[in-house]
């Protein structure tokens, strides 16, 4: 697909249909077989281990689990927008002139990406939230992922930001742009653009991690699962659901990150 | 335009890129030429100039009025220039008009119909009217660098200044834009040029600035410096651009 967008992209200049609807053609033909040997091997797998399936169990439990779903979704769309301020911040403080924002900016990013979410998210909820009387775990369990993501994110917008190169910050001086001219036309939609792979691949990262939530008491899509699954013996009946729900939330953030790309393409 | 400058000195670390430079042209002098082998401080002098930078001592006077150094001095000062890169540096995510049409909107106050206006006739007058909704990665260098003079022009500069504008195009796109710079200087345009091209210096300029090292070792008019170069350094840096021409 990626192959043939970029064709149609490149500024107008006359395209083949025919030879973009073939690619296509090829692409599903391709993916069909792919799909098709993927269920085979997985048919294979649960033959193997003769294993008797009891859907029916796990079906009685599908409205919990949905809610379960709901509040990963919640506390994952919380945590990507307050991750991507955070990250910003992060990013800002580490370029800052001032030199305790900028060693505490870079220490946090160390510390955080150093440690593990588990021990970050025990720590912040049984001894930071408890001193500040704070209760809801999911309002703490949105900010520690939050700062865990963001972290990384900053990275991601550093280097994006310290890709524009110097001739780029030239041409906006010289053409009288002032700072924060300079910030909005210039130096922000080409970051975006960079750092948009990076921030797509942290996001969906984020979702998934969300799972970890779980060990403060909130009762996300795994938790609700784990309670199903220990009350039917129906273990695996209720993993491939669970991934399927995790895929339902990454799946379009993913493909919104490479439309985003599409459209912000404008090197050749 | 007259331009002076007085003991300029700049570094960039260990590196001396101004040495005490000081030149002064005379009142009406229309078309400057910076000469000078590469690393002389050709481009940093053009800077200067300019203010898109600030020299670490030295004063530079424009029509007898000194430069100011501070953020919003220099930010006021550019705001009167326009300048060409060698490397074109252009907006890659804009076309070509938003690259001359957005300076005019938000640094120059333009309406937004009017600042459209000004950069289609700008560029049409650039012969780059087919090209106006492309991006810079669609144009070839010497459209390009019409479009980067067009966006340099369109705000009508007090001074224009050109660092070494044909370095990086072919001999073909580089007599183009050569010639867009001649009719810009035969129309009255103020310019500061830094260019190896010395053939077009002979013809074009007025006053001739030779540099080496940082320091500045010929100021003089066009026709003195290219008939009888004073400095032995000139005389052997004008044989040899002129050797196969």
């Amino acid at each position: 697909m990626c192959i043939c967008s970029r064709a149609v992209n490149l500024g107008g200049r006359p395209v083949d249909v025919a030879m973009i609807s073939k690619s296509i053609r090829t692409e599903i033909a391709w993916a069909l077989v792919l799909a098709l040997a993927c269920a085979s091997a997985i048919y294979a797998t649960f033959n193997a281990i003769k294993y008797e399936w009891n859907w029916a169990a796990i079906w009685e439990w599908r409205a919990l689990i949905m809610r379960g779903w709901w509040v990963t979704l919640l506390l994952s769309l919380g945590a990507l927008v307050l991750s991507v301020v955070i990250g910003l911040l992060l990013m800002t403080g580490q370029r800052s002139r001032i030199v305790p924002v900028r060693l505490f900016s870079r220490g946090c990013v160390e510390i955080i990406r150093g440690t593990p979410l588990l021990v970050q998210l025990l720590i912040g909820y049984y001894g930071v939230a408890n001193a500040l009387h704070i209760d809801s775990s999911m309002f703490v369990g949105i900010v520690i992922l939050a700062f865990f993501e963001g972290a990384y994110l900053a990275e991601i917008f550093r280097a994006a930001w310290e890709s524009i190169s110097a001739s780029q910050l030239e041409a906006a001086k010289a053409v009288g742009f002032n700072r924060v001219q300079t910030w909005r036309h210039v130096i922000f939609p080409q970051a975006l653009r960079r750092a948009l792979p990076g921030t797509a691949g942290q996001m969906v990262s984020l979702v998934k991690d969300s799972s970890l939530l779980s060990v403060i008491g909130v009762v996300e899509v795994t938790q609700q699962m784990r309670v199903a699954y220990s009350s039917t013996y129906a273990a695996l009946e209720g993993f491939i659901p669970l991934a399927l729900l995790y895929l339902a939330i990454t799946l379009p953030l993913s493909w919104w990150a490479r439309t985003l790309e599409t459209k912000f393409k404008y090197e050749t | 335009m007259k331009i002076e400058t007085h003991s300029l000195n700049k570094r960039y670390g260990a590196h001396v890129a101004l040495d005490g430079a000081g030149f002064a042209t005379p009142d009406d002098a229309g078309c400057v030429v910076l000469l000078g082998p590469s690393g002389s401080g050709k481009s940093t002098l053009l800077r200067v100039l300019g203010s898109l930078l600030a020299p670490d001592a030295g004063e530079v006077r424009l029509d007898g009025k000194p430069l100011a150094w501070s953020e919003a001095d220099t930010l006021r000062q550019r705001r009167e220039n326009g300048f060409v890169f060698q490397g074109f540096n252009l907006f890659p995510h804009f076309t070509a008009l938003e690259n001359v049409a957005l300076p005019l909107r938000i640094v120059h106050g333009r309406e937004e119909s009017e600042a459209s206006r000004t950069a289609l006739d700008t560029l049409e007058r650039f012969g780059m009217g087919p090209h106006i909704d492309k991006r810079p990665a669609e144009l070839s260098g010497g459209q390009q660098q019409r479009v980067a003079l067009a966006r340099a022009i369109a705000p009508q500069p007090k001074l224009l200044l050109l660092d070494e504008p044909t370095s990086a195009l072919d001999p073909m796109m580089t007599q183009d834009v050569l010639d867009l710079i001649r009719e810009l200087a035969e129309a009255g345009q103020r310019i500061v040029l830094s260019t190896h091209e010395i053939a077009f210096a002979r013809k074009v300029a007025d006053w001739v600035v030779f540099l080496d090292h940082g320091k500045v070792i010929e100021s003089s008019s066009a026709k003195e410096f290219f008939q009888s170069p004073r400095s032995e350094l000139a005389q052997q840096f004008v044989e040899a651009l002129t050797r196969y021409r």
